[in-house]
């Protein structure tokens, strides 16, 4: 069974924006939303780096936890979806998303907040697969089709990962080892800090 | 009645605490979340879910320009 899962990879991200367009323009996502977008940090600073982000599909979602009406669900491969239905948009999602996926369409005289939109992982909703109801409301369904999620898909650098957890973890794993670098960006060293240098240090 | 009360408050009050579960809901083996059609359940994978994730796989591999070198994937 596959968990699928977003991998990027910060020494590749050249900040292009292409993943966000693609998302836009294959889902035809409303002015406004956005489902993924590109954060720098240190920007214009040399070694600046750039990270795609958008839901992280996690496996132990807090938007999930906190949804008073229990829209979201989790299908057999780990794609966090939402039942646009249920949705009252009351925004708690977004308070708790650590990567602030959750985005709300506004529309009216208001600027009222409409139902929660985020990434799919190009899975669809809860709609007939690959139906126009479906499309209207949650995007094209790649995975039906058998594809990856398009902003992963059509990443020029290839920064951005889209699939099966573990192959992803594979693949990164070479490219670490080919390139011998890489692996003090992720892992025990630094979440937890190193025996001589403390937690968060951007030196350590 | 005030004890009945009480009990009744705290048990509403503490219902806020609870969190939906998450983990894969699985009944007699099968996959009993929320309902909606798994991505290989089409004519164009025979409803095969083997041929649906082979598939995937392959795109997967993919998108290690390594392995498109090598000839895999």
């Amino acid at each position: 069974m596959a968990r699928m899962k977003f991998l990027c990879d910060a020494e590749r991200c050249i900040e292009c924006n292409a993943c966000v367009t693609a998302c836009k323009n294959e889902h035809e996502v409303p002015w406004g939303v956005n489902r993924r977008r590109v954060v720098t940090m240190n920007d214009g600073v040399p070694g600046e780096r750039s990270m795609s982000v958008a839901c992280m599909h996690c496996s132990d979602a807090p938007c999930m936890a906190v949804c008073p009406v229990d829209c979201f669900y989790k299908t057999e491969d780990g794609v966090v979806l939402h039942d646009k239905d249920l949705c009252i948009g009351c925004g708690y999602c977004f308070y708790a998303c650590p990567f602030g996926a959750p985005q709300f369409p506004q529309s009216g005289a208001f600027g009222m907040r409409g139902k929660m939109d985020k990434c799919t992982f190009c899975a669809g909703g809860p709609e007939k697969d690959t139906s126009e109801e479906e499309f209207a409301k949650y995007g094209r369904n790649r995975l039906a089709e058998g594809k990856l999620p398009v902003c992963a898909e059509m990443c020029s650098t290839k920064a951005l990962l889209g699939g099966d957890g573990d192959v992803l973890a594979d693949i990164y794993r070479e490219r670490v080892l080919v390139r011998g670098k890489g692996s003090e960006v992720w892992g025990w060293g630094t979440a937890y800090g190193k025996p001589d240098k403390p937690a968060g240090d951007p030196q350590s | 009645m005030r004890a009945a009360l009480f009990a009744t408050a705290l048990a509403a009050l503490l219902a806020g605490c609870g969190e939906t579960p998450q983990h894969y809901q699985y009944q007699e083996g099968r996959y009993a979340g929320k309902p909606d059609t798994p991505p290989w359940n089409h004519d164009r994978f025979e409803h095969s879910r083997e041929q649906w994730h082979e598939q995937i796989k392959t795109r997967n591999w993919k998108q290690s320009e390594y392995t498109r070198i090598r000839g895999g994937g």
